[in-house]
Protein backbone atom coordinates (compact mmCIF):
# COMPACT_ATOMS: atom_id res chain seq x y z
CA UNK A 1 0.00 0.00 0.00
CA UNK A 2 1.14 3.66 -0.53
CA UNK A 3 -0.28 7.08 0.12
CA UNK A 4 -2.27 8.89 -2.81
CA UNK A 5 0.22 12.01 -4.85
CA UNK A 6 -3.03 14.17 -4.49
CA UNK A 7 -3.33 14.25 -0.33
CA UNK A 8 -3.52 17.28 0.81
CA UNK A 9 -4.06 18.71 3.95
CA UNK A 10 -4.58 22.46 5.35
CA UNK A 11 -4.67 23.64 9.01
CA UNK A 12 -8.09 25.05 10.08
CA UNK A 13 -8.65 26.10 13.74
CA UNK A 14 -7.67 23.28 15.96
CA UNK A 15 -7.86 20.90 13.11
CA UNK A 16 -6.31 19.73 9.95
CA UNK A 17 -8.80 18.77 6.92
CA UNK A 18 -7.56 16.70 4.32
CA UNK A 19 -8.75 16.35 1.01
CA UNK A 20 -7.73 14.06 -1.69
CA UNK A 21 -7.43 16.22 -4.60
CA UNK A 22 -8.38 12.88 -7.21
CA UNK A 23 -10.65 10.79 -5.76
CA UNK A 24 -12.59 13.90 -3.80
CA UNK A 25 -13.00 12.39 -0.45
CA UNK A 26 -12.15 14.64 2.62
CA UNK A 27 -11.05 13.64 6.81
CA UNK A 28 -10.89 15.87 9.40
CA UNK A 29 -7.71 15.37 11.74
CA UNK A 30 -7.46 16.57 15.43
CA UNK A 31 -4.39 18.64 15.38
CA UNK A 32 -2.65 17.54 17.74
CA UNK A 33 -2.90 14.14 16.09
CA UNK A 34 -1.62 15.09 12.49
CA UNK A 35 1.91 14.67 12.93
CA UNK A 36 1.24 11.33 15.09
CA UNK A 37 -0.65 10.40 11.96
CA UNK A 38 2.40 11.83 9.41
CA UNK A 39 4.87 9.90 11.55
CA UNK A 40 2.93 6.20 11.38
CA UNK A 41 2.32 6.59 7.72
CA UNK A 42 5.94 6.11 7.34
CA UNK A 43 5.76 2.25 7.60
CA UNK A 44 2.31 1.93 6.09
CA UNK A 45 2.06 -2.38 6.73
CA UNK A 46 3.00 -0.99 10.27
CA UNK A 47 0.37 1.84 10.50
CA UNK A 48 -2.14 -1.35 9.45
CA UNK A 49 -1.33 -3.35 12.12
CA UNK A 50 -1.64 -0.63 14.97
CA UNK A 51 -4.43 1.11 13.79
CA UNK A 52 -6.78 -0.68 12.08
CA UNK A 53 -9.64 1.37 12.11
CA UNK A 54 -7.99 4.83 11.13
CA UNK A 55 -6.15 2.49 8.25
CA UNK A 56 -9.45 1.22 6.78
CA UNK A 57 -11.02 4.85 6.46
CA UNK A 58 -8.00 5.93 5.00
CA UNK A 59 -7.76 3.36 2.69
CA UNK A 60 -11.18 3.76 2.57
CA UNK A 61 -11.06 7.25 1.46
CA UNK A 62 -8.16 6.80 -0.76
CA UNK A 63 -5.52 8.47 1.35
CA UNK A 64 -4.21 5.23 1.39
CA UNK A 65 -4.30 3.33 -2.30
CA UNK A 66 -2.79 -0.28 -3.25
CA UNK A 67 0.93 0.15 -4.84
CA UNK A 68 -0.42 -1.31 -8.12
CA UNK A 69 -2.47 1.97 -8.49
CA UNK A 70 -1.66 4.16 -11.42
CA UNK A 71 -2.97 7.64 -10.37
CA UNK A 72 -2.60 9.28 -13.71
CA UNK A 73 -4.94 6.31 -15.37
CA UNK A 74 -7.47 6.88 -12.91
CA UNK A 75 -7.26 10.51 -13.51
CA UNK A 76 -7.86 9.96 -17.64
CA UNK A 77 -10.37 7.75 -16.82
CA UNK A 78 -12.25 10.24 -14.73
CA UNK A 79 -11.85 13.18 -17.09
CA UNK A 80 -13.21 10.57 -19.93
CA UNK A 81 -16.21 9.63 -18.17
CA UNK A 82 -16.56 13.64 -17.44
CA UNK A 83 -16.63 14.79 -20.69
CA UNK A 84 -18.55 11.79 -22.55
CA UNK A 85 -21.00 11.85 -20.47
CA UNK A 86 -24.06 10.24 -23.20
CA UNK A 87 -26.84 11.01 -20.86
CA UNK A 88 -26.38 14.68 -21.17
CA UNK A 89 -26.70 17.08 -23.97
CA UNK A 90 -26.70 20.74 -23.85
CA UNK A 91 -27.17 23.23 -26.07
CA UNK A 92 -26.21 26.89 -25.93
CA UNK A 93 -28.20 28.91 -28.39
CA UNK A 94 -27.39 32.56 -29.30
CA UNK A 95 -30.84 34.07 -30.62
CA UNK A 96 -28.51 37.30 -31.49
CA UNK A 97 -25.46 39.07 -30.55
CA UNK A 98 -27.35 42.19 -29.81
CA UNK A 99 -27.93 43.00 -26.41
CA UNK A 100 -29.90 46.22 -24.90
CA UNK A 101 -27.10 46.80 -22.65
CA UNK A 102 -23.70 48.62 -23.26
CA UNK A 103 -21.64 46.78 -20.32
CA UNK A 104 -17.84 48.81 -20.07
CA UNK A 105 -16.19 44.50 -19.19
CA UNK A 106 -18.37 42.50 -22.11
CA UNK A 107 -16.10 40.64 -24.17
CA UNK A 108 -18.73 40.28 -26.99
CA UNK A 109 -19.07 42.51 -29.77
CA UNK A 110 -22.23 43.35 -30.72
CA UNK A 111 -24.23 43.37 -33.54
CA UNK A 112 -27.24 45.19 -33.67
CA UNK A 113 -29.95 43.24 -35.85
CA UNK A 114 -28.86 40.04 -35.73
CA UNK A 115 -31.36 37.57 -35.22
CA UNK A 116 -31.59 33.83 -35.60
CA UNK A 117 -34.27 33.15 -38.83
CA UNK A 118 -36.89 30.92 -38.98
CA UNK A 119 -34.99 29.02 -41.36
CA UNK A 120 -31.90 28.61 -38.94
CA UNK A 121 -34.75 28.08 -36.34
CA UNK A 122 -36.16 25.15 -37.74
CA UNK A 123 -32.29 23.83 -38.48
CA UNK A 124 -32.14 23.94 -34.52
CA UNK A 125 -35.38 22.04 -34.29
CA UNK A 126 -34.24 19.44 -36.40
CA UNK A 127 -30.71 18.97 -34.60
CA UNK A 128 -32.78 18.44 -31.34
CA UNK A 129 -34.98 16.00 -32.53
CA UNK A 130 -32.01 14.27 -34.33
CA UNK A 131 -30.23 13.98 -31.17
CA UNK A 132 -33.37 12.75 -29.45
CA UNK A 133 -33.61 10.13 -31.94
CA UNK A 134 -30.27 8.76 -32.48
CA UNK A 135 -28.56 8.93 -28.82
CA UNK A 136 -30.32 6.34 -27.71
CA UNK A 137 -28.42 6.74 -24.26
CA UNK A 138 -30.04 10.11 -23.48
CA UNK A 139 -31.50 10.78 -20.51
CA UNK A 140 -31.32 14.89 -20.08
CA UNK A 141 -31.64 17.38 -22.75
CA UNK A 142 -30.41 21.18 -21.48
CA UNK A 143 -31.57 24.29 -23.37
CA UNK A 144 -29.03 27.40 -22.52
CA UNK A 145 -30.06 30.90 -23.91
CA UNK A 146 -27.17 33.06 -24.66
CA UNK A 147 -26.31 35.89 -26.72
CA UNK A 148 -26.44 38.88 -26.73
CA UNK A 149 -29.58 39.29 -24.65
CA UNK A 150 -31.85 36.04 -25.46
CA UNK A 151 -34.99 37.54 -24.36
CA UNK A 152 -35.06 40.49 -26.85
CA UNK A 153 -36.73 37.26 -28.89
CA UNK A 154 -38.47 35.27 -26.36
CA UNK A 155 -41.76 35.34 -28.66
CA UNK A 156 -40.22 34.77 -32.06
CA UNK A 157 -37.10 32.53 -31.17
CA UNK A 158 -37.16 31.25 -27.51
CA UNK A 159 -40.91 30.44 -26.83
CA UNK A 160 -41.35 28.21 -30.11
CA UNK A 161 -38.07 26.38 -29.66
CA UNK A 162 -38.71 25.43 -26.10
CA UNK A 163 -41.82 24.37 -27.05
CA UNK A 164 -41.60 22.09 -29.68
CA UNK A 165 -38.08 21.04 -27.90
CA UNK A 166 -39.56 19.90 -24.39
CA UNK A 167 -42.56 18.06 -26.65
CA UNK A 168 -40.57 16.08 -28.36
CA UNK A 169 -37.80 15.22 -25.44
CA UNK A 170 -41.15 14.32 -23.16
CA UNK A 171 -42.19 12.63 -25.46
CA UNK A 172 -39.62 10.26 -26.30
CA UNK A 173 -39.02 9.70 -22.11
CA UNK A 174 -36.06 12.72 -22.12
CA UNK A 175 -36.28 14.84 -19.30
CA UNK A 176 -35.78 18.44 -20.58
CA UNK A 177 -34.38 21.51 -18.89
CA UNK A 178 -33.66 25.34 -19.88
CA UNK A 179 -31.85 27.82 -18.41
CA UNK A 180 -30.54 31.61 -19.29
CA UNK A 181 -28.34 33.98 -18.86
CA UNK A 182 -29.82 37.47 -18.61
CA UNK A 183 -29.36 40.89 -17.68
CA UNK A 184 -32.95 39.77 -16.54
CA UNK A 185 -34.06 43.57 -17.60
CA UNK A 186 -37.15 42.40 -19.91
CA UNK A 187 -38.78 39.42 -17.68
CA UNK A 188 -42.15 39.70 -16.80
CA UNK A 189 -44.86 37.97 -15.14
CA UNK A 190 -45.73 36.84 -19.05
CA UNK A 191 -42.27 35.61 -19.65
CA UNK A 192 -41.97 33.99 -16.31
CA UNK A 193 -45.11 31.84 -16.10
CA UNK A 194 -44.44 30.62 -19.38
CA UNK A 195 -40.00 29.70 -18.27
CA UNK A 196 -42.01 28.26 -15.19
CA UNK A 197 -44.95 26.19 -16.96
CA UNK A 198 -42.00 24.57 -19.78
CA UNK A 199 -38.90 23.49 -17.20
CA UNK A 200 -37.03 26.88 -17.79
CA UNK A 201 -36.35 27.86 -14.50
CA UNK A 202 -33.08 28.46 -14.03
CA UNK A 203 -31.51 32.07 -14.48
CA UNK A 204 -28.21 33.91 -14.31
CA UNK A 205 -28.53 37.73 -13.85
CA UNK A 206 -25.93 40.11 -13.18
CA UNK A 207 -25.78 42.70 -10.43
CA UNK A 208 -22.51 45.13 -10.71
CA UNK A 209 -22.44 45.93 -7.45
CA UNK A 210 -25.03 47.96 -5.32
CA UNK A 211 -27.70 50.34 -7.15
CA UNK A 212 -25.43 53.65 -7.45
CA UNK A 213 -22.56 51.24 -9.10
CA UNK A 214 -24.78 49.22 -11.22
CA UNK A 215 -26.48 52.11 -12.96
CA UNK A 216 -23.33 53.69 -13.61
CA UNK A 217 -21.97 50.30 -14.97
CA UNK A 218 -25.07 48.67 -16.30
CA UNK A 219 -27.25 50.63 -18.73
CA UNK A 220 -29.42 50.81 -21.52
CA UNK A 221 -29.20 54.77 -21.46
CA UNK A 222 -26.92 56.93 -19.51
CA UNK A 223 -28.74 57.87 -16.70
CA UNK A 224 -31.26 54.54 -16.62
CA UNK A 225 -31.85 53.05 -13.25
CA UNK A 226 -32.18 49.63 -14.44
CA UNK A 227 -30.61 48.09 -10.77
CA UNK A 228 -34.53 48.67 -9.29
CA UNK A 229 -36.35 46.77 -12.78
CA UNK A 230 -33.76 43.73 -12.51
CA UNK A 231 -34.00 43.24 -8.64
CA UNK A 232 -37.62 43.43 -9.15
CA UNK A 233 -37.64 40.78 -11.80
CA UNK A 234 -34.96 38.66 -10.13
CA UNK A 235 -37.60 38.38 -6.80
CA UNK A 236 -40.33 37.98 -9.20
CA UNK A 237 -38.76 34.53 -10.65
CA UNK A 238 -37.73 33.77 -7.57
CA UNK A 239 -41.08 33.98 -6.21
CA UNK A 240 -42.47 31.90 -8.86
CA UNK A 241 -40.71 29.08 -7.92
CA UNK A 242 -37.38 29.66 -10.39
CA UNK A 243 -33.81 29.26 -9.11
CA UNK A 244 -31.95 32.89 -9.83
CA UNK A 245 -27.59 32.72 -9.84
CA UNK A 246 -27.21 36.39 -8.91
CA UNK A 247 -23.73 36.98 -10.49
CA UNK A 248 -21.41 39.98 -8.76
CA UNK A 249 -19.37 41.31 -10.68
CA UNK A 250 -16.72 42.89 -8.52
CA UNK A 251 -13.75 45.19 -10.26
CA UNK A 252 -11.12 46.76 -8.21
CA UNK A 253 -12.87 50.30 -7.98
CA UNK A 254 -16.20 48.95 -7.24
CA UNK A 255 -17.26 49.51 -3.53
CA UNK A 256 -20.34 47.04 -3.32
CA UNK A 257 -21.96 48.14 -0.62
CA UNK A 258 -23.19 43.97 -0.34
CA UNK A 259 -25.94 44.94 2.73
CA UNK A 260 -27.36 47.92 0.40
CA UNK A 261 -27.91 44.64 -2.25
CA UNK A 262 -28.82 42.64 0.39
CA UNK A 263 -31.25 45.03 1.72
CA UNK A 264 -32.58 45.02 -1.80
CA UNK A 265 -33.89 40.86 -1.35
CA UNK A 266 -34.92 41.22 2.31
CA UNK A 267 -38.69 40.51 1.86
CA UNK A 268 -37.63 37.39 0.56
CA UNK A 269 -38.37 34.53 3.09
CA UNK A 270 -36.45 31.63 4.17
CA UNK A 271 -37.56 28.86 1.36
CA UNK A 272 -37.54 31.41 -1.62
CA UNK A 273 -33.83 32.56 0.05
CA UNK A 274 -32.76 28.86 -0.87
CA UNK A 275 -33.24 29.95 -4.11
CA UNK A 276 -31.19 32.80 -4.68
CA UNK A 277 -27.44 32.20 -5.29
CA UNK A 278 -25.31 34.78 -5.04
CA UNK A 279 -21.80 33.98 -7.30
CA UNK A 280 -19.22 36.54 -7.05
CA UNK A 281 -16.83 36.92 -9.94
CA UNK A 282 -13.89 39.29 -10.39
CA UNK A 283 -14.61 40.95 -13.67
CA UNK A 284 -11.23 39.25 -16.17
CA UNK A 285 -9.63 42.48 -16.66
CA UNK A 286 -9.38 43.45 -12.86
CA UNK A 287 -9.12 39.48 -11.73
CA UNK A 288 -6.43 39.14 -9.03
CA UNK A 289 -6.96 42.62 -7.80
CA UNK A 290 -9.98 42.23 -5.33
CA UNK A 291 -9.22 39.11 -3.07
CA UNK A 292 -9.53 40.42 0.26
CA UNK A 293 -13.00 42.27 -0.73
CA UNK A 294 -14.81 39.09 -2.34
CA UNK A 295 -14.06 37.24 1.07
CA UNK A 296 -15.84 39.94 2.91
CA UNK A 297 -18.62 39.81 0.85
CA UNK A 298 -19.20 35.93 1.03
CA UNK A 299 -18.76 36.28 4.78
CA UNK A 300 -21.51 38.96 4.92
CA UNK A 301 -24.27 37.11 2.08
CA UNK A 302 -23.52 33.80 4.33
CA UNK A 303 -24.34 35.29 7.64
CA UNK A 304 -27.58 36.78 5.72
CA UNK A 305 -29.06 33.37 5.68
CA UNK A 306 -28.31 33.88 1.58
CA UNK A 307 -26.18 31.21 -0.76
CA UNK A 308 -23.39 32.41 -2.29
CA UNK A 309 -19.89 30.78 -4.12
CA UNK A 310 -16.88 31.58 -5.61
CA UNK A 311 -15.33 30.03 -7.92
CA UNK A 312 -13.26 27.79 -5.24
CA UNK A 313 -16.69 26.05 -4.35
CA UNK A 314 -17.02 24.34 -7.54
CA UNK A 315 -13.62 24.90 -9.68
CA UNK A 316 -13.16 23.23 -13.15
CA UNK A 317 -11.62 19.99 -12.64
CA UNK A 318 -11.26 16.20 -13.95
CA UNK A 319 -14.77 15.78 -12.49
CA UNK A 320 -16.60 19.52 -13.18
CA UNK A 321 -15.26 20.20 -16.54
CA UNK A 322 -16.49 23.54 -18.75
CA UNK A 323 -19.38 22.40 -20.88
CA UNK A 324 -16.92 23.73 -23.76
CA UNK A 325 -14.82 20.44 -23.05
CA UNK A 326 -17.56 18.04 -23.36
CA UNK A 327 -18.74 16.16 -26.38
CA UNK A 328 -22.02 16.59 -25.91
CA UNK A 329 -22.41 20.27 -25.77
CA UNK A 330 -22.45 22.43 -28.87
CA UNK A 331 -22.86 26.37 -29.29
CA UNK A 332 -25.70 27.34 -31.93
CA UNK A 333 -25.25 30.87 -32.97
CA UNK A 334 -28.21 33.39 -34.18
CA UNK A 335 -26.90 32.63 -37.67
CA UNK A 336 -25.84 28.51 -37.65
CA UNK A 337 -22.55 29.05 -36.90
CA UNK A 338 -21.08 26.73 -34.44
CA UNK A 339 -19.43 27.32 -31.01
CA UNK A 340 -18.03 25.65 -27.97
CA UNK A 341 -16.52 27.89 -26.17
CA UNK A 342 -19.43 31.08 -24.52
CA UNK A 343 -15.94 33.43 -23.42
CA UNK A 344 -14.92 34.09 -27.17
CA UNK A 345 -16.04 36.37 -29.63
CA UNK A 346 -18.37 34.27 -31.77
CA UNK A 347 -16.29 35.02 -35.08
CA UNK A 348 -15.56 33.00 -37.90
CA UNK A 349 -12.22 32.49 -36.65
CA UNK A 350 -13.61 30.42 -33.62
CA UNK A 351 -15.86 28.33 -35.31
CA UNK A 352 -15.80 24.95 -34.69
CA UNK A 353 -18.88 23.95 -37.20
CA UNK A 354 -22.00 24.40 -39.52
CA UNK A 355 -25.54 23.46 -38.57
CA UNK A 356 -27.19 22.21 -42.16
CA UNK A 357 -29.96 22.13 -43.62
CA UNK A 358 -30.68 18.67 -42.19
CA UNK A 359 -30.03 19.56 -38.89
CA UNK A 360 -26.69 17.73 -38.57
CA UNK A 361 -23.52 19.66 -37.53
CA UNK A 362 -20.53 19.80 -39.62
CA UNK A 363 -17.31 20.04 -37.55
CA UNK A 364 -13.98 21.72 -38.77
CA UNK A 365 -10.96 21.48 -37.93
CA UNK A 366 -11.12 23.97 -34.62
CA UNK A 367 -12.96 21.37 -33.22
CA UNK A 368 -10.25 18.69 -34.28
CA UNK A 369 -8.11 20.78 -31.97
CA UNK A 370 -10.50 21.03 -28.92
CA UNK A 371 -10.24 17.36 -29.11
CA UNK A 372 -6.99 16.77 -29.09
CA UNK A 373 -6.80 19.10 -26.25
CA UNK A 374 -6.00 17.87 -22.70
CA UNK A 375 -4.30 18.70 -19.54
CA UNK A 376 -2.57 15.41 -19.71
CA UNK A 377 -0.92 17.17 -22.45
CA UNK A 378 1.72 19.27 -19.84
CA UNK A 379 4.01 17.97 -18.06
CA UNK A 380 3.98 19.71 -15.56
CA UNK A 381 0.10 18.69 -14.48
CA UNK A 382 1.44 15.18 -14.21
CA UNK A 383 3.31 16.15 -11.35
CA UNK A 384 0.90 18.68 -9.39
CA UNK A 385 -1.31 17.69 -6.57
CA UNK A 386 -4.40 20.59 -7.47
CA UNK A 387 -4.44 18.73 -11.56
CA UNK A 388 -7.72 16.49 -10.34
CA UNK A 389 -9.32 19.96 -9.25
CA UNK A 390 -7.73 22.45 -11.81
CA UNK A 391 -7.87 20.67 -15.40
CA UNK A 392 -5.51 23.22 -16.57
CA UNK A 393 -8.80 25.48 -16.37
CA UNK A 394 -10.59 24.69 -19.91
CA UNK A 395 -9.91 23.34 -23.55
CA UNK A 396 -9.95 27.05 -24.55
CA UNK A 397 -7.33 27.74 -22.31
CA UNK A 398 -5.27 24.55 -23.45
CA UNK A 399 -6.35 25.36 -27.29
CA UNK A 400 -4.67 28.93 -26.62
CA UNK A 401 -2.03 27.48 -24.93
CA UNK A 402 -0.57 24.64 -26.52
CA UNK A 403 3.15 23.92 -25.21
CA UNK A 404 2.75 25.40 -21.24
CA UNK A 405 0.21 26.95 -19.20
CA UNK A 406 -0.60 27.38 -15.50
CA UNK A 407 -3.64 29.27 -14.35
CA UNK A 408 -1.24 30.13 -11.43
CA UNK A 409 1.71 31.14 -12.95
CA UNK A 410 3.64 28.11 -12.27
CA UNK A 411 3.84 29.80 -8.51
CA UNK A 412 3.04 27.52 -5.84
CA UNK A 413 1.79 29.88 -3.46
CA UNK A 414 -1.16 30.75 -5.31
CA UNK A 415 -1.79 27.47 -6.14
CA UNK A 416 -1.63 26.78 -1.94
CA UNK A 417 -3.69 29.58 -2.23
CA UNK A 418 -6.44 28.09 -4.41
CA UNK A 419 -6.04 24.21 -2.32
CA UNK A 420 -6.54 26.37 0.40
CA UNK A 421 -9.86 27.89 -0.48
CA UNK A 422 -11.25 24.89 -2.55
CA UNK A 423 -10.72 22.52 0.83
CA UNK A 424 -12.57 25.17 3.24
CA UNK A 425 -15.55 25.64 0.35
CA UNK A 426 -15.91 21.97 0.58
CA UNK A 427 -15.88 21.68 4.48
CA UNK A 428 -18.81 24.35 3.96
CA UNK A 429 -20.81 23.05 2.07
CA UNK A 430 -20.31 19.28 3.75
CA UNK A 431 -22.89 18.45 7.26
CA UNK A 432 -19.76 17.32 9.52
CA UNK A 433 -17.64 20.23 8.20
CA UNK A 434 -20.19 23.15 8.09
CA UNK A 435 -19.96 23.82 12.43
CA UNK A 436 -15.95 24.02 11.33
CA UNK A 437 -15.73 26.54 9.10
CA UNK B 1 22.28 -6.65 4.75
CA UNK B 2 20.64 -6.53 1.54
CA UNK B 3 18.16 -3.61 0.44
CA UNK B 4 15.56 -6.56 0.44
CA UNK B 5 15.33 -7.43 4.10
CA UNK B 6 16.34 -4.19 5.23
CA UNK B 7 13.13 -3.29 3.88
CA UNK B 8 11.46 -5.94 5.17
CA UNK B 9 12.84 -5.61 8.78
CA UNK B 10 11.67 -1.78 8.70
CA UNK B 11 8.06 -2.81 7.94
CA UNK B 12 8.34 -5.13 10.74
CA UNK B 13 9.18 -1.98 13.46
CA UNK B 14 6.33 -0.47 15.16
CA UNK B 15 6.44 3.61 14.19
CA UNK B 16 3.66 4.18 16.73
CA UNK B 17 3.47 3.26 20.54
CA UNK B 18 0.16 1.74 21.77
CA UNK B 19 -0.43 5.57 23.62
CA UNK B 20 0.28 7.39 19.79
CA UNK B 21 -1.75 4.52 18.03
CA UNK B 22 -4.99 5.27 20.55
CA UNK B 23 -4.50 8.93 19.83
CA UNK B 24 -4.73 8.46 16.20
CA UNK B 25 -7.78 6.20 16.43
CA UNK B 26 -9.61 8.37 18.14
CA UNK B 27 -8.83 11.65 16.32
CA UNK B 28 -9.25 11.33 12.58
CA UNK B 29 -12.92 11.62 11.03
CA UNK B 30 -15.17 11.20 7.51
CA UNK B 31 -16.32 13.70 5.84
CA UNK B 32 -19.20 12.95 3.81
CA UNK B 33 -19.37 15.41 0.73
CA UNK B 34 -23.55 16.83 0.39
CA UNK B 35 -25.16 16.99 -2.68
CA UNK B 36 -24.98 20.41 -3.65
CA UNK B 37 -20.77 20.20 -3.98
CA UNK B 38 -21.25 16.88 -6.14
CA UNK B 39 -23.43 18.25 -8.57
CA UNK B 40 -21.56 21.49 -8.66
CA UNK B 41 -23.65 24.48 -9.68
CA UNK B 42 -27.73 23.81 -9.12
CA UNK B 43 -29.01 25.97 -11.10
CA UNK B 44 -28.32 24.63 -14.74
CA UNK B 45 -25.95 27.88 -15.82
CA UNK B 46 -22.24 27.58 -15.31
CA UNK B 47 -21.22 30.16 -12.54
CA UNK B 48 -17.97 30.48 -15.14
CA UNK B 49 -19.31 31.50 -18.17
CA UNK B 50 -17.73 34.45 -19.88
CA UNK B 51 -14.89 34.59 -17.20
CA UNK B 52 -12.51 31.63 -18.58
Amino acid sequence: MKESFYNVFVEYKDKVLGYNTLYNTLIVIDGHVYPILLKGLQNISSFESTCGNVFRLLKDKKFIISDVVDEISDAKAILYKTNHDNTKYRITINPTLNCNFRCWYCYETHMAGTKMTVKTMDHVIRFIKQKIDEDVSLEHLCLDWFGGEPFLYFKDIIQPIILEAKTYAEKNNVEFESSFTTNGYLLTNEILDFCVQNSAKSFQITLDGHKERHNQVRFTRPGANTYDKIVQNIKLAVIKGCNVSVRLNISADTNADISAILDSFKKLDNEQRKRVRFSICEVWQDRGKVKEEIEKIITLIRSDGFISNIYESCPHGIRNTCYADKENEAVINYDGKVFKCTARNFIEENKEGQLMDNGHIQWNTNHKKREMASVFNYPHCLKCQIMPICNASCSQQQLEHPDSFCIYDFDSMKKKNFMRKVILEKFYYSDEGKSLI
Amino acid sequence: MKDEELKNQNQDEEILNQEEAEIVEGGIREVNQNEFQQEGDNTGVCSNKGIC
